[in-house]
This record gives C-alpha cells, sequence and structure tokens, in this order.
C-alpha cells in the first residue's frame, strides 16, 4: 500500500541533526575554552580580541554555517506531500532553526565575557 | 496575620536578604527583580488555566497555532533576553578582575578549609607577621578583600550570606571570590557544602575592622592565636 | 487459523499460550502487564521508605529543640531519601508505567524483549533491596545522593556505606539501560500496521525521546560509579588530587548524569498529560509536530546544562554563561507545552475529573518550580541560592510538580485500567486537597528559609539563624501532606476492591489501550488492529469488539507461538512476524547471578567475581537456547490475507538495532572515560607525572592487527553462510581476538604497576581493561556463532546471530584503534602540560 522509503534511518535520525551540531559546538566550545585558559591563548593578544576568543569565535560560526547547510539540505530534500517522510522532514526542518536559535541564544556570549576568570 | 508578617522579614545574621556588601546587595536586587517577575508569570499562568477551564471558548478566539507561538515562542524568549543580559552584566562586575575595586588595592586572603574549621591566612602581611587566625576573618570594611579558598581534605564551601555568594573549597583546586563588607562589624559565615558529620557545626565570623584600624588589629588578632 | 472462532475460544486459546502460571510459577513471568505492574507496585514501596525518611527529616528540622537524630544517622537518612527518590522510586516508576502502557497505546502484545523487561525488574528490585538492607543495618550510604569525592573516597569513607551506594545503583541502573533499548526497539519497531510515525500517540514520541536521553544520560553516571569504585577497592586515583586525579571530574560525570535525568523524569509525565490533557478537553492534542520539536530540544538542552549545578567551584565566567544560557533556554521548549496544552484546552470543552483536579496540581506547582529554576539559572544568584534550602525547595517543586502531580493523575486515569473498576468513594479530592496544601506549605516557605541562610544538609536548625519559625511550618505542612498520601493508599485500595466494574472506555479515549478488555488480559490484544488515522482519535469501543473478536491481524494461533507484528518504522507497513519468548526463570537466575558478583564486590572477594561474571555469560548462552528457528519458514500468514517472514528471517529485525542502541550507550561510556582523561589533562593538579611507560610498539602493532582482521572476518562468515564456510571464518575471528587479547596482556602487564600512582597511567590502565574486556567478548561472540551454526540455528536467511557478532567485532575495532591511539596520545599531551 505504501511504497518503500529509502533510509528509514536516515529521515529519522535527521530529527536530532541539528540539535546534535549543537551539542557538538558545545562540547567544543566548552573544550577549548578550559584547553585555551590552561595554554595561555587568552594571554596572546590578537587586535581587538586574544587568540582564544578568535579560535571559540570560528568554532561558533563553523557550526552556525553547518546548521545553515543543514537547513538547507532539508528545505531541499523532495518528498511526499503527506505522511512520515513528510512528517519528519518538517520536523527536522523545525529542530534545525530551533537549533540554530539556541546556538545563537547559548554561545553568542563568547564575544563578550571573562574567558578564563 | 500579624506572625506571617514577621516571618516575612527578611533579616537574620545569615540572610541573604539583609545584604551589608556590594556583592550581596546586587544579588539581593536580582532576586527582587525575578521574584517580581515570576510572580506577575505565574499569575498570568494560573489565570490563563483558570479562564480555559472556566470559561470554555473563551480563548477559542487565537488560533491554536497562535496560542503556541504567543505563549511558547513570543512571552518567555524576551523575557529570558534580558534576565540573562542582566544577570551576566552583573556576574561580570562581581568578578575578581586584576583591576581591583574602588578605595584603592585588593586585599588578598586565603581560606583554608578543613574537617570541621576553617583556617585564614593573610599572605600580603608584612614580613614577621606569619599565622593564621582559626575560624575568624579579619578584613577591612569598605574595601574590595579577594578570598581565595583551599581544601586538604573533603569539599568545603566559604559563604557569607550577607556579603556575598559562595565559592567552593575543593581539593587541588583554589578558586578566588571578591566580597566586600561596607561598614564595620561581625558577619556570620557557614559551610555551605555538605562535608561530613561537623558540617552544620563549620560556622566562622567575618570581622570587618574600620581601614584604618585594620593592619594592627589583624597583627593582634595574630599575636593572639599565637599565644594560645 | 479459520475466521470463525468464537471470541471466548480465541480468549482461552491466547490466554494458554499467553498467560501466567499460579504460584511460584509466578517468578518466571516475562509478561508487559505484570512486570509493568511489579515495576509500579515496587517503586510505590519505595516511595513510602522515601517518605517516611522524609518525615524523619522534617521531625528533626521541626525545631532547634526536637533532633533525635545525631549527624551520622542524619547523614544516612537524607542520602537514602534523596537516593531512593530518585533511583528507586522516580526512574523505575515511569520505566514501569511506559512497559506496561506502550505496547497497548502502539497496538503490540507485548515489547520487543519481555525477558529483558523481567531481567531488569530483577536487577531492581534486587540492588534497590541491597540498598534498604545496609539501611537497615545502619550502614547506609551517608555523602549525599550526588556522592561528592573525596568525601565519598575510601581516606574519608573507610566504611562499606558509599560501596552499597556505588554498587546498588549500579546494578538498579542495568534496569534503566535494559528498559531504554527496549523502549526504542519496541516503539520503532512493535506498532499495529498502518500506524506511521506521525500516528503514533504522543506518549511514544515522549518515550522515544526519553529512552533515548537514557541511552546516553546513564552511562557517565555508570561510567562514575564504577571509577570511584575502582579507587575505593584498588587504589586507582582518578579523583585523588595528590595523585592527578580530580574531584571535579565526579561532580562532571555525576551531573552529566544529574541532570539530563531531571528531564527523564519530567518528560515521561509531561506525556502523561498531553494524552490525558485532551481526553478531557474533547479535542486532539493542539500542536502535535510542536510538541515533538519542544520534546527533542527539551531532551538536547538538557545536556548542556549540567555545570548550572557547579557554579560555585569557581569555573570561568564565559563558560558560566553557556550553561546559564542553556538553562535559560529550557524553559522555552516547556513553555511551548504548556501553551499546547493551554491551546487544547480552550478549543476544546474541559470537563473537570479527578485527573484534571491533578493537571491543575501539576500546572500549578510546576510553574513556580520552573520559574524558581529560571532564577537558578543566573550566575550570581546562584552562587547566594546554591546549596540552600532554597535549592531543596525548588528541586521539590520541580519533582512533585513535574512527576507526582502528573502520574496521580495518571494513576486516577488508567487505574481503572490496571483494575477493571471505577472509584465509587469521593475520597480523591480530600486526598488531592490534603497533598497539595500541606505540599505548598511546606515547601513555599523553605524558598525564604533558603535565602534566609539556611545551608542544606545540617543535621539540626541552630537557633541563632533565627529560622525555627519557618522550619516548624514546614514540618507541620509537611504531616498534612503525609495524611494526603495515607488518603491515596486508601482510596486506591478501596478502588482496587469494591470499585463499580466498567464494560470499555470509561473516559471516552481514542487511544487503543481502551480497545481491549479490562484488567488487560495477558496477551492484551486479542487480534492486532489496523490504524487508518492518529492514534489518538481512534474509536476504541467499535475496535474493541472486533479485535476481540479476531477481526484485526493474528486472531488466531498456531504452534503455541506468541506472536506480534513488526513494523517498518517509519511507514507503520508490516514487515515482519515477532516470536517472541515464552515464560522462562532464565531473567530471574541471570539476574541472582547479577547480585552474587556485587555481592561479592560489597564483600570484597574480588577473586571470586569473575566467576560470578562467567555465570552471568552462561546464563544469558541458555537465553539463547529459547530463541530462534532451526529452519527456514518463509512466508506465514497473519491475517487479513497478508503473509510475513518470522523475524528471525527479516532484515530489519529488532536485535540488530537493540545492539546498536547498546553499543550507543557502550560508546558513551567509553567516550566519557576518554574525555575523563582529556578533563583530568587540563584541570587537575599534579600534571604531567615524572614519567610513564612508552608502550611497546610490537604489542601495539600486533593487537591492532588482531582488532582489524576480526570485523573482516565477521563480515565474510556472514557473506559465507550460504557457501558453508561460516564455520571457518568465525574460527579465524576468534584467531584474531585472541591474538589481540595476547598483545593486550602485555600492555596490560607493562601499565599495571604505575596505575596507582598517578591518574594517567589509571585511565590508560582503564581503556586497556576495556578494549581488552570487548575483545574477550568477541572471542565470546565468535564461538557463540559457531555454536548457532553448529546447534543449526543459522541459514543464510536466519543470519542474526550473527550478524549481532559483526557488530560488536566492529565496535571493537573501532574502540580498540581509538583507544590504542589515546594511550599514546594523553602521555604526550601532558608532557606539553607545562608549555603555559
Amino acid at each position: 500500500m505504501n511504497r518503500p522509503v529509502p533510509h528509514p534511518t536516515r529521515h529519522l535520525l535527521m530529527i536530532v541533526a541539528g540539535f546534535a551540531l549543537w551539542a557538538l559546538a558545545f562540547v567544543l566550545l566548552y573544550g577549548t575554552q578550559a584547553t585555551g585558559c590552561k595554554a595561555g591563548w587568552h594571554l596572546v593578544e590578537m587586535g581587538p580580541a586574544n587568540l582564544l576568543r578568535l579560535v571559540l569565535a570560528l568554532l561558533f560560526l563553523l557550526h552556525l554555517g553547518a546548521m545553515l547547510a543543514l537547513v538547507r539540505y532539508l528545505r531541499r530534500q523532495v518528498v511526499p506531500m503527506a505522511g512520515p517522510v513528510r512528517f519528519l522532514n518538517r520536523v527536522a526542518l523545525f529542530s534545525a532553526w530551533a537549533a540554530i536559535a539556541s546556538t545563537l541564544f547559548t554561545f553568542v556570549w563568547l564575544f563578550w565575557l571573562s574567558p578564563c576568570q | 496575620m500579624a506572625s506571617t508578617l514577621a516571618l516575612a522579614g527578611c533579616g537574620g545574621p545569615v540572610s541573604t536578604l539583609d545584604p551589608a556588601g556590594p556583592a550581596a546587595d546586587a544579588i539581593a536586587r536580582l532576586w527582587w527583580v525575578m521574584l517580581i517577575g515570576a510572580v506577575a508569570l505565574f499569575i498570568l499562568m494560573m489565570a490563563l488555566f483558570g479562564l480555559v477551564m472556566l470559561r470554555p471558548g473563551a480563548g477559542s478566539g487565537l488560533s491554536r497555532r497562535g496560542w503556541i507561538l504567543a505563549g511558547g515562542l513570543g512571552m518567555p524568549l524576551p523575557i529570558l533576553t534580558a534576565l540573562l543580559i542582566y544577570a551576566l552584566i552583573q556576574g561580570e562586575r562581581l568578578l575578581p578582575h586584576p583591576d581591583g575595586g574602588p578605595n584603592g588595592g585588593v586585599v588578598r586572603v586565603e581560606a583554608v578549609a578543613r574537617q570541621f574549621a576553617w583556617e585564614f591566612h593573610y599572605p600580603e602581611l608584612g614580613a614577621g607577621a606569619a599565622g593564621t587566625t582559626l575560624n575568624v576573618l579579619h578584613i577591612p570594611a569598605g574595601r574590595a578583600v579577594d578570598v581565595t579558598t583551599r581544601s586538604d581534605d573533603v569539599i568545603h564551601s566559604f559563604w557569607v550570606p550577607r556579603l556575598g555568594g559562595k565559592i567552593d573549597a575543593t581539593p587541588g583546586h583554589s578558586p578566588t571570590i571578591r566580597l566586600r563588607a561596607d561598614r564595620p562589624g561581625l558577619y556570620a559565615g557557614l559551610c555551605a557544602e555538605y562535608c561530613g558529620t561537623g558540617h552544620r557545626d563549620m560556622g566562622f565570623t567575618v570581622e570587618a575592622h574600620p581601614p584604618a584600624l585594620y593592619e594592627q588589629r589583624l597583627r593582634a588578632a595574630l599575636a593572639g592565636e599565637e599565644a594560645q | 487459523m479459520s475466521d470463525t472462532l468464537s471470541p471466548i475460544r480465541l480468549h482461552k486459546q491466547l490466554d494458554a499460550i499467553w498467560g501466567n502460571g499460579k504460584g511460584l510459577e509466578r517468578l518466571a513471568a516475562v509478561n508487559h502487564t505484570v512486570i509493568g505492574r511489579r515495576f509500579m507496585i515496587t517503586a510505590l514501596v519505595f516511595f513510602l521508605i522515601g517518605g517516611v525518611l522524609a518525615m524523619l527529616i522534617r521531625s528533626q528540622l521541626a525545631s532547634a529543640q526536637s533532633p533525635f537524630m545525631d549527624a551520622d544517622l542524619y547523614a544516612q537518612v537524607f542520602t537514602m531519601h534523596g537516593t531512593i527518590m530518585m533511583f528507586l522510586f522516580a526512574i523505575p516508576m515511569f520505566e514501569g508505567f511506559a512497559i506496561y502502557l506502550l505496547p497497548k497505546l502502539l497496538g503490540a502484545r507485548d515489547m520487543a524483549f519481555p525477558r529483558l523487561s523481567a531481567y531488569g525488574y530483577w536487577c531492581y528490585l534486587f540492588g534497590g533491596s541491597m540498598l534498604v538492607v545496609a539501611m537497615l543495618a545502619g550502614v547506609a550510604p551517608d555523602g549525599g545522593w550526588f556522592m561528592y569525592t573525596p568525601l565519598s573516597s575510601r581516606p574519608y569513607s573507610p566504611g562499606i556505606n558509599a560501596d552499597f551506594w556505588l554498587l546498588g545503583i549500579t546494578f538498579v541502573e542495568i534496569s534503566a539501560l535494559s528498559a531504554a533499548v527496549e523502549i526504542v526497539v519496541s516503539i520503532l519497531k512493535l506498532r499495529a500496521p498502518g500506524m506511521s510515525l506521525e500516528r503514533m500517540p504522543i506518549f511514544a514520541w515522549y518515550m522515544l525521546v526519553v529512552a533515548g536521553m537514557m541511552l546516553l544520560g546513564f552511562p557517565p553516571l555508570i561510567l562514575g560509579s564504577i571509577l570511584l569504585e575502582l579507587e575505593r577497592a584498588f587504589d586507582l586515583p582518578f579523583f585523588d588530587p595528590t595523585r592527578g586525579g580530580d574531584p571535579l571530574l565526579w561532580q562532571h560525570l555525576f551531573w552529566l548524569f544529574g541532570h539530563p535525568e531531571v528531564y527523564i523524569i519530567f518528560l515521561p509525565a509531561a506525556g502523561a498529560v498531553s494524552t490525558i490533557l485532551p481526553v478531557f478537553a474533547g479535542r486532539p492534542l493542539a500542536g502535535y509536530r510542536a510538541v515533538v520539536i519542544a520534546v527533542i530540544a527539551m531532551a538536547f538542552l538538557s545536556f548542556g546544562l549540567w555545570v548550572h549545578h557547579m557554579f560555585t567551584v569557581g569555573i570561568p565566567h564565559l563558560a558560566l554563561g553557556f550553561f546559564s544560557a542553556a538553562s535559560a533556554l529550557v524553559a522555552v521548549p516547556t513553555a511551548v507545552q504548556f501553551f499546547a496544552w493551554l491551546a487544547t484546552l480552550s478549543h476544546g470543552r474541559p470537563r473537570f475529573s479527578i485527573p484534571m483536579l491533578h493537571i491543575f496540581g501539576f500546572f500549578f506547582t510546576f510553574v513556580i518550580g520552573g520559574l524558581t529554576g529560571v532564577m537558578l539559572a543566573m550566575v550570581p544568584f546562584d552562587q547566594q541560592a546554591h546549596d540552600t534550602h532554597f535549592v531543596v525547595a525548588h528541586l521539590h517543586y520541580v519533582l512533585v510538580g513535574g512527576f507526582l502531580f502528573p502520574m496521580l493523575a495518571a494513576t486516577y486515569y488508567w487505574l481503572p485500567h490496571l483494575t477493571g473498576r471505577m472509584a465509587v468513594f469521593p475520597l480523591a479530592k480530600p486526598a488531592f486537597w490534603l497533598f497539595f496544601i500541606g505540599f505548598n506549605l511546606s515547601f513555599l516557605p523553605m524558598h525564604l528559609t533558603g535565602l534566609r541562610g539556611m545551608p542544606r544538609r545540617v543535621h539540626s536548625v541552630l537557633p541563632e539563624w533565627g529560622l525555627e519559625t519557618l522550619n516548624l511550618i514546614s514540618s507541620g505542612a509537611a504531616f498534612i501532606m503525609t495524611m494526603g498520601v495515607a488518603l491515596y493508599l486508601i482510596d486506591f485500595f478501596l478502588l482496587a476492591r469494591f470499585g463499580r466494574i466498567f464494560r470499555r472506555n470509561p473516559w471516552r479515549a481514542g487511544t487503543l489501550e481502551w480497545a481491549m478488555a479490562t484488567p488487560a488480559p495477558s496477551y492484551a490484544f486479542a487480534s492486532l488492529p489496523a490504524v487508518t488515522e492518529r492514534a489518538d482519535r481512534l474509536d476504541a469501543d467499535r475496535l474493541g469488539g472486533e479485535l476481540a473478536a479476531g477481526r484485526g491481524y493474528l486472531g488466531f494461533t498456531r504452534h503455541g507461538w506468541m506472536e506480534t507484528l513488526g513494523v517498518e518504522m517509519l511507514t507503520g507497513r508490516p514487515q515482519q512476524l515477532i516470536l517472541l519468548p515464552r515464560q522462562t526463570y532464565l531473567p530471574l537466575w541471570t539476574a541472582l547471578a547479577t547480585g552474587l558478583f556485587f555481592v561479592l564486590m560489597l564483600a570484597k572477594l574480588y577473586w571470586f567475581t569473575p566467576l560470578a561474571l562467567l555465570l552471568v555469560l552462561a546464563l544469558f548462552m541458555g537465553w539463547a537456547r529459547q530463541t530462534g528457528l532451526r529452519e527456514d519458514k518463509g512466508l506465514l500468514p497473519v491475517g487479513r490475507g497478508i503473509d510475513l517472514p518470522p523475524h528471525g528471517e527479516c532484515e530489519a529485525a529488532p536485535s540488530p538495532m537493540a545492539m546498536a542502541l547498546t553499543l550507543t550507550a557502550n560508546a558513551t561510556l567509553y567516550g566519557s572515560l576518554l574525555f575523563g582523561g582529556l578533563f583530568l589533562w587540563v584541570s587537575a593538579p599534579g600534571w604531567p607525572p615524572p614519567g610513564t611507560p612508552q608502550p611497546m610498539m610490537a604489542a601495539v602493532g600486533i593487537a591492532l592487527l588482531g582488532l582489524v582482521i576480526a570485523p573482516l572476518a565477521g563480515a565474510q562468515a556472514v557473506t559465507g553462510i550460504e557457501s558453508g564456510k561460516a564455520g571457518r571464518w568465525l574460527w579465524l575471528v576468534a584467531g584474531a581476538q585472541g591474538l589481540a587479547l595476547v598483545a593486550l596482556a602485555m600492555l596490560l602487564a607493562q601499565w599495571a604497576p604505575d596505575r596507582t600512582g598517578h591518574a594517567l597511567a589509571a585511565i590508560c590502565f582503564i581503556i586497556l581493561c576495556y578494549v581488552t574486556l570487548h575483545c574477550l567478548m568477541g572471542l565470546v561472540f565468535a564461538l557463540y556463532g559457531r555454536w548457532r551454526i553448529a546447534t543449526g540455528h543459522v541459514s543464510a536467511r536466519r543470519n542474526l546471530d550473527l550478524r549481532l557478532g559483526l557488530q560488536w567485532q566492529c565496535y571493537t575495532a573501532g574502540a580498540g584503534l581509538l583507544g590504542l591511539t589515546f594511550i599514546h596520545a594523553l602521555p604526550w599531551l601532558a608532557s606539553l602540560g607545562g608549555m603555559a
């Protein structure tokens, strides 16, 4: 009655892809912050900021970029008009947007707060 | 009714709502702001629940999607953002920045915790004044004091509620908190992290002296401890 | 197999297969209805024990004059209160609830792995009992329910108390992990035909997410417990700051579990609300999709806020900012759910009922707990409120509000399902009001108690704090709350004993669990429904009659098989005929053997523990003997004109997914261990150590060779079944693992002398132990596969046994490569340590 769906697991995993990137960003940013403080990157002046902040900012932007790419991928995915695949695609898409908003809300402070104190 | 009002009193020797220094004062203000906001939000939520339960159809003017977007995203996001920025600004101000506070440099002391007592060191005091005070921390009033904690046994936590937040004394680590007492006086301190059977009795006192008398009184206290 | 069976005959035939025995035979039950009920009743007993402890605490704190316990006894009491309520009440309660309910909501006859449910239950019962025995013997854990080191380390807790916690809780957590694996697989694979993912009842989405969280949340706690027990038993210094360990590592591991756990407890209860509330609103849940997204968001965010329990340890403000923001942000998906509920009510015709009264209690209480939660997320405020009674008040508002009230609503909603009876005595209302008023009177003033300076866990109130009146109010009100609990118990008893028997679907619900007789028959559904719309809008009354008459799928019996259907996980298209295992004592024996291992650990008889583990392994092999078919069956009719293969011949059988999930949890544990090593490098004092061994390159090379060959040969074995070469390839797998084991033994011998000297050596040693253990299991899997071929359980179509082994070999190879790299990388990083 239903056509077989290719890669069911992939469709399912996509609903957590956005937030998985958020979690990855969290681990990397927190780990880099701690490591950078230990290694003294915050003491290396780089223009208006320091090395640690630049590395953190780079990681932040990389993850935002990856999430935007995910949104683009999900929007371009060809899905049926109804049924589970469409449902999962919509959930994945809105979750990805929520993850982007969460990324901004959670990590934007790295441009401002004292990194090692 | 009168007793309820008396209960609502916020004073007390270890009350965070009776601040005696800028750190505790700022945090108490944050608390009152949050309390007002929380009460308003609580009333709103209960009113909405009452409305939809008791007046069926009254809320159906707003679409279901509208309810979820307005209440789930529209309401909390701006409130949380504003609160978070406020709290983070405050948190930055409370940090022990190296540039010190007003009224000259920062006084540095060390609080060494053990089961079940506090030992205070004064590394900045000039030569010949080595020594410690037990369960009494002497500080000058009106000046920023950086308390660095240490522990050689289990985790304790240094807390003088009327002066500011707490800082743990974890073996292997020595974090710092900045406090200031506005006026001379006695301030009660507590161990806030459970550290064993003597946890309750690990209280201590912070004695804030007039700045001019501080060094003299501290030396006298150290000499007194020595004599014991 | 004809359509002419009468409902009564069908019932008798099914019950003969599915029904549980009498007397001692009950111990062999594996049925989800029975196991779920046992979980819930046991959890209720533990709740009452925890409640008694709470009353002891409130009596002690009622006034400065009232203390009757000394500090040591009080420490045992508050530690056990927290431990019991969290680990022995809340988690097992919702596990039992989910095990009982999920198959019935999804239109299946049982969970995917009934024996695993039973095994999990026995582990929970025995592990929990160990803790209660410790308490009765006066040697209960006494370091607080989060067991901070070094207070819980050997020098400061020399007694057996802490070991009871570490071993008992780990024993209990086996049940949490097994339940998590089984819940995910059951939701994704064991549904009624036609129930595609977007037609699932919302509770299934909640539980799918919760089970996923459990798979990732519990391993850090289990790892932490293992490491701390290793430190206590064998002096490996993971948390000892004098030897390169760090007490903060424990805090990170504990709270990395501990905070998600709060949401793990909350979400099933919220799922119950999302199920019950629409029924009384007379309208399906608003924003089904928004709620699914909110639950996913909540699950992830809850993993990013554990450090808000550590705002006072001295972590830099930038990092605190991340955690503070995430802690605040989690309020948003909560609000989405609240407004979805409000929207549902606002567009419906709400009617008041006892479940709705408890949902009101939930709204009232949980909103307060949520608001104080946002307050505590703010760093400066937390630094004042942390470790005070403000936090005690907050966490009780969250847990009582977010778990107890919804679960009471669920109890009144589903107790008729469990008992087949409706309440006749109006006791629920007074019980609710006593409980509700008592709770709020007790815990609302406690916020102020905390802000006015009362720390947690002080064994009595000191008069000079000026907090006696507030504490007296809290204590007095707590007794009102207790009266409410007593009244609830009486009401439950009266309902179960004297309640009015009803015919079907008393609440006019649209979910499948009401489309069956109540109390539920052992087989749940006499035949399985075909679902054509969202499974909370069904006509349960009409459907119930049809299914009982056998007009759905599988409305017959054959060969005494326990049958249910497996579906394609997205579309719900029927895919396989799942043959479930019969009643057996093996889960009980296996849990007893597992318990033997923990008891031997407790008794410090370490040399005997491998024997217990061998016994466990042998018993698990016994499970396999009861599983699987010895011949290819091809397609079998399942009713309504459809033929399906048995699951053993289906590519998408449940067990490989279960193995993948188990390995995911396992990988989380391993990842936490590796991150623990990196954390110590960054954070712990006393790094780098004076000298570390250089791993023997020859041994590393041989180990790698063995690790890589094993999965390659394992893959050949799977494809080589047809040509009869599988057996030989499996010998190669076994040989490769044996080779790796020899090399790993050499490396272990090399690291062993240093393992107690410094945390770096201890971490590397444990990583090598982990890899060795996996190679050993890889060897077992190879031999197991060989045995299954010999007993005729394997064919080109029935290749599950070999595929499961292959999954294990692949994981072991990956973990081994990573581990062997890590024991090179960590000493190298440590040598860079002084660069700053």
